[in-house]
């Protein structure tokens, strides 16, 4: 066990070099040039602009800007964005908020997910289940923005239950309308993950020997339908950690939480290598770890599965 | 100075037409009409420009008869990259906000030979010697008369076509009075009273460099340094210029400058504020090696360079609250910009590390940086500074700016009164803030000009027959139209080259005719056009 994740974790060296060279390749590559977009419509005295290209290695090849990348980093020194903060700053100030908002997403999409897809999975065709299927297949046809929209001119415009945005106040409370917008498409998979697993699990023999076996329809439930349901569940989850936080974008921008989804659009946007290829990599490290966790949890799900 | 407004939502749909431009390629979608020639105008669809562009190469489309196109970069970034590399194949959106309130701030950087912004390449001698001329007048009056002549010249020619002035809107909460905006479209948060006595909530946007005057040359930090630093002058919501700092500003030519300040002043950490603050500060600005991103706002003083690291000699020191300034030629207007953030005085404890003091800064202004408050990318908390006395003294306990990306967010902010100022409605609630905010809405004039540039190099773009086919296109948009459905009303059709907020702004000008919407005249101009030289 000690040996696997250890096995897995040394993998993890060569994807951060595959990573960071790609992405800075790929940020190298964008069109445009980032100092000229500095100065405004008025543009930069050339002059000028030259001197901060200079400050930026930006008037250096490709292979030397990585390399006195990857030697800053060696350092634990990221860099600096073009406003002259240290991406470190930066990574430390928006991890932390999106993470937060992430985790509450993952929560609320794993427990009502899972619970609501239960009970449909167990009444299989009756009303309930023709109910949740409806109002699921609704929250993933809506876009997001549609459903961020609403519910912030609702909740928080009109009924004023919630501040409308976020801001600086990154409280359980606040956080609670974005990340319930956040987790909202992936509450639907998983509750219908859940759903179709638990119902072809029902009909499954192990299900019927334990039935006859004399145990209780909690038990039937609880331990041989739902535990082996989890597992495409939990592989969903997994992956869709590292999906909540990069790709939170829109809920981000409409919610105004100052993220990782929002530094990262505005710092390609902008064309900063530095700030994107750092954001970048650690998410792949989210992810990464992420699939490490999920791989884990199969052998605790499923007893079959062991890992040496 | 620069204009930023970028919304999210807008932003993504960007993203959806750099696919778009991608698969257009170079070449025009392989139409082979006889007449294949394809008017374009450019522009960034990072910042919510498509609709307006779409509905004005209509409007010449339908006047005109010809092929007009809107070409969609995915960033500003690119745009700008091929702006300053002269590699645009058609026209493209040019925008100026005024950095001070003066008509020749929107003239002679834009149009000027050689100037820094001229980005069509627009050389005429004629503009060039009445704007000389103006810029050597007794007074800013007289200058104004040769700034409206020169306006002519370039009504004539049309190196850019003028579209409409923006106007600032905003809307304030009933948790506050007397919410004022300035000429600037930044409102004047130093004025506001707030009946419980906490700080004004308003929005922002995360500055862009740390908070060296020099160095911030757009909206986000400059709102910023301006409550924090004082300068020479300050402007008036108007725009009028009134002393701050300055006990005179006195030249005899125009071009020698000397500068009389009132002693007694300090910054907030105890320095006084001398002549030699302001030297320094200049100087630190100018120097090439410092990159300041202000530096052309120092080009006029002499020993300026951008070759090389070098002093302005054109300043100097005469005693601890008079200096002198020698500008390269006369400069009528030298005083009205001295307001401008660029021109701040710096205390000494700067110069050690200028990142730090960015972060940190230590200024004069009516207001000073709560220590610690400045979170990046969410909020700044500002306070009152007591030792300030000037026009401009605090009437409130301090400005706490709350930085948005999305318009939209900020503007729900302010209906659900957890923001007091917001100083942009988002285009999705042009159509209904009015009605939501009623007395408490702002829409009114603000000093900025939109235009697109037709390079002077163009092909049918040059010489007489040029002439001609600018005339026409200015003549085929219906202005007055595209800002009613487009802008529901919140640009107004421009009459010149300036804005209407600024002092000496005329809308008769001679020649200003050809702004107006006249498709008869437009389409005989064109046909003029194709007798000197076939479309």
């Amino acid at each position: 066990m000690v040996r696997y994740i250890g096995r897995r974790l040394l993998q993890m060296i060569p994807v951060f070099f595959g990573a960071t060279l790609l992405i800075y390749a790929m940020v190298f590559a964008l069109p445009g040039d980032p100092i000229q977009a500095l100065g405004g419509d008025r543009g930069l005295a050339p002059a000028v602009a030259d001197q901060i290209r200079e400050q930026y290695n930006l008037d250096k090849p490709f292979f030397v800007q990585y390399l006195l990348y990857l030697k800053g980093i060696v350092t634990l020194d990221f860099g600096n964005s073009f406003s002259g903060q240290p991406v470190m700053d930066i990574v430390k100030r928006a991890f932390p908020i999106t993470f937060r908002l992430a985790m509450m997403a993952i929560v609320f999409e794993a427990v009502f997910g899972i619970l609501f897809g239960l009970i449909a999975g167990l009444r299989k065709g009756k009303i309930f289940d023709a109910t949740v299927l409806v109002v699921s297949l609704l929250v993933i046809a809506v876009p997001t923005f549609v459903i961020g929209f609403v519910v912030q001119f609702f909740f928080g415009v009109r009924l004023q239950w919630f501040p409308p945005t976020v801001g600086g106040n990154v409280s359980f409370e606040s956080l609670l309308m974005p990340a319930v917008v956040l987790g909202a498409v992936s509450f639907a998979y998983v509750l219908r993950l859940t759903r179709t697993s638990v119902a072809e699990n029902l009909s499954a023999d192990y299900v019927r020997t334990a039935t006859a076996k004399g145990l209780s329809r909690g038990r039937v439930v609880n331990v041989h339908v739902l535990r082996n349901s989890l597992i495409p569940v939990v592989t969903f989850l997994g992956a869709d950690l590292g999906a909540l936080m990069g790709g939170a974008i829109v809920t981000e921008g409409i919610f105004n939480v100052a993220g990782v989804g929002g530094t990262l659009y505005q710092a390609i946007i902008r064309g900063e290598p530095t700030t994107v290829v750092t954001f970048v990599t650690i998410l792949v490290v989210v992810y990464i770890v992420g699939n490490l966790l999920v791989d884990l949890l199969y052998a605790v799900l499923d007893p079959r599965i062991r890992y040496a | 100075m620069k204009i930023r407004k970028l919304s999210r939502i807008t932003a993504i749909a960007a993203v959806g037409s750099l696919a778009l431009a991608a698969c257009s390629g170079g070449d025009s979608d392989g139409e082979s009409s006889a007449s294949d020639n394809v008017f374009t105008i450019a522009y960034n669809s990072d910042g919510g420009h498509q609709a307006w562009v779409d509905a004005t190469a209509n409007s010449i489309k339908n006047v005109l008869g010809i092929e007009v196109e809107g070409q969609p970069y995915a960033t500003f970034a690119e745009l700008r990259t091929d702006v300053g590399d002269r590699a645009m194949t058609g026209a493209f959106r040019t925008g100026w906000q005024a950095d001070y309130p003066t008509l020749y701030n929107f003239l002679g950087p834009l149009y000027g030979t050689g100037a820094g912004s001229n980005d069509g390449d627009y050389s005429s001698d004629e503009f060039d010697s009445i704007i000389k001329q103006g810029l050597s007048a007794p007074s800013i009056d007289e200058a104004n008369v040769f700034f409206d002549q020169a306006q002519e010249v370039l009504l004539a020619d049309l190196p850019s076509i003028p579209l409409w002035y923006s106007n600032v809107t905003g809307g304030y909460s009933e948790n506050v009075d007397n919410v004022e905006f300035g000429w600037n479209s930044v409102p004047l948060y130093y004025q506001v009273t707030k009946a419980d006595g906490t700080a004004v909530l308003a929005n922002g946007s995360e500055p862009e460099n740390p908070l060296v005057p020099t160095n911030t040359n757009e909206v986000g930090g400059g709102r910023i340094i301006d409550m924090i630093f004082t300068g020479l002058v300050s402007y008036d919501a108007a725009g009028e210029a009134r002393n701050e700092l300055a006990e005179s500003i006195t030249s005899e030519d125009q071009q020698n400058w000397t500068i009389k300040i009132k002693p007694g002043t300090t910054f907030t950490n105890g320095e006084p504020v001398t002549a030699q603050s302001f030297v320094d500060a200049w100087n630190y600005g100018a120097l090439l090696s410092n990159a300041q991103k202000s530096s052309y706002f120092f080009e006029e003083i002499a020993g300026f360079s951008y070759e090389e690291d070098s002093e302005l000699t054109g300043l100097a020191v005469v005693d601890e609250t008079t200096f002198t300034v020698a500008l390269n030629q006369p400069n009528a207007a030298f005083p009205l910009q001295l307001g401008y953030s660029a021109y701040f005085p710096l205390p000494e404890s700067a110069y050690a590390d200028m990142d730090a003091f960015g972060t940190a800064p230590v200024g004069n202004g009516p207001y000073q940086v709560v220590e610690g408050s400045w979170q990046n990318n969410v909020s700044i908390e500002l306070e009152p500074n007591e030792q300030y006395s000037g026009p401009r003294e605090a009437q409130n306990s301090g400005v706490k700016f709350t930085f948005y990306e999305s318009q939209d967010a900020a503007y729900n902010d302010l209906l659900a009164n957890n923001l007091d100022i917001l100083d942009a409605i988002p285009d999705s609630a042009f159509g209904t803030y009015e009605g939501e905010l009623g007395e408490r809405a702002v829409n009114q004039p603000a000093a900025i000009f939109q235009s697109f540039t037709i390079p002077q190099e163009l092909e049918h773009f040059e010489g007489e027959e040029g002439v001609l086919r600018r005339q026409a296109i200015s003549l085929a948009i219906d202005r007055q139209s595209i800002t009613d459905t487009i802008f529901l009303g919140t640009r107004t059709p421009a009459s010149d080259f300036t804005s209407p907020v600024i002092a000496g702004w005329s809308d008769s000008l001679a020649g200003s005719d050809v702004l107006q919407y006249d498709p008869e005249r437009a389409k005989d101009l064109w046909e003029q056009a194709n007798e000197i030289n076939p479309w």
